[in-house]
């Protein structure tokens, strides 16, 4: 089983309208569910893996000759950086302003840079941002793309509170427990759970300027 | 040789306590770094580059058809590496991923061992495809 990456991808418009709303309908693709044709928003819709190689029509040595690969998770993995994203059909996609859609989603293993980097080179108008934090190998980080420049930082999630201070504390070695400076004590199993809810991206606010000075 | 805060800086990859890569940024270094520490809340200070010492080799390359110089600053041990593009130039993403500037400094970068980054792979066998 796949470690889950979780992300928060932004997309906001600069003033293009039209591109803003094509970004969207560009998502959406017809399926059959239940026998009734729907239209359905999906990441995968913006750069689906082909068709082939999902349904291995074609012989090994076609599939790769014709896509460089001959399955559908290395192709994923290579053009969008991960091999699929979590429960596709329930992710929302949030309109916070008029001008700025944020989605919520899991991928596996890591985030969706290359994904991204392809999709934003489609929409030149729209800056693109990715937060992205996973807890199993204990990395997390910020991908920004906006007016040509792309920015990719990766750190340590770091245990630190809403306001984005270090939370401090102790290991005790005699009783295989931690204090916090606040002198709340947590057994390793409690000390887990807390370090699950508290460890957070520290690159998330991150915000380029550069742009402006050009 | 040292690097100068003045340096044009088109693109700089970092590996360390943080993994940095940034193209297409065309700012002097030292606001980029700037830049960078203020909106992390210093959590990412990096002038200590400034003490250290770079080896540089000097290319042509090809970025939107333009001819450019293209100046490759790295320091293997500390994983670091910097261009610097003359004349100094605006371009679309879409121009830097297909430009051979790009594609030689990972090459380069590659060469010198100053990456293992897999998803750093994956992303240079990508742009070399769509090349």
């Amino acid at each position: 089983m796949a470690n889950w990456c979780d992300n928060k991808l932004i997309v906001k418009s600069n003033g293009d309208e039209k591109e803003f709303r094509r970004f969207m309908k560009q998502g959406y693709k017809m399926e059959s569910i239940d026998g009734n044709e729907i239209s359905v928003w999906k990441i995968s819709n913006y750069f689906p893996t082909p068709q082939e190689l999902n349904d291995r029509t074609l012989r090994t040595d076609q599939l790769i000759e014709k896509f460089g690969f001959d399955n559908s998770s290395d192709w994923n993995r290579f053009y969008w950086g991960t091999e699929q994203f979590y429960n596709e059909n329930q992710i929302e996609v949030n309109l916070i302003e008029d001008n700025l859609y944020e989605l919520d989603f899991c991928s596996s293993w890591s985030p969706p840079i290359q994904w991204m980097i392809t999709i934003a080179s489609q929409f030149p108008s729209l800056s693109f941002k990715l937060e992205y934090i996973e807890f199993g190998i204990n990395f997390s980080g910020v991908t920004i793309i906006e007016n040509g420049i792309f920015l990719d930082l990766c750190s340590k999630p770091l245990l630190i509170n809403d306001f984005g201070e270090d939370i401090k504390y102790e290991f005790n070695e005699e009783t295989n427990s931690y204090k916090l400076e606040s002198g709340e004590i947590y057994t390793e199993d409690e000390w887990y759970e807390f370090e699950l809810s508290n460890l957070k991206n520290p690159l998330a606010g991150l915000k380029i300027k550069m742009s402006n000075n050009q | 040789m040292k690097i100068s805060k003045n340096l044009n800086l088109f693109a700089l990859r970092m590996r360390g306590l943080h993994n940095i890569k940034m193209f297409n940024v065309n700012i002097e270094l030292i606001k980029v770094l700037e830049d960078l520490k203020q909106s992390t809340n210093n959590r990412i200070n990096l002038d200590f580059i400034f003490d250290l010492d770079f080896e540089i080799k000097t290319f042509e390359g090809l970025v939107s058809n333009e001819i450019v110089t293209i100046k490759l600053f790295y320091n293997k041990k500390n994983r670091i590496s910097l261009i610097e593009i003359n004349p100094i130039m605006k371009y679309t993403l879409e121009e830097t991923l297909n430009s051979n500037v790009f594609i030689d400094h990972l090459e380069l970068m590659a060469e010198l061992g100053v990456y293992d980054n897999v998803l750093e792979q994956m992303m240079m066998n990508q742009i070399k495809q769509t090349h």
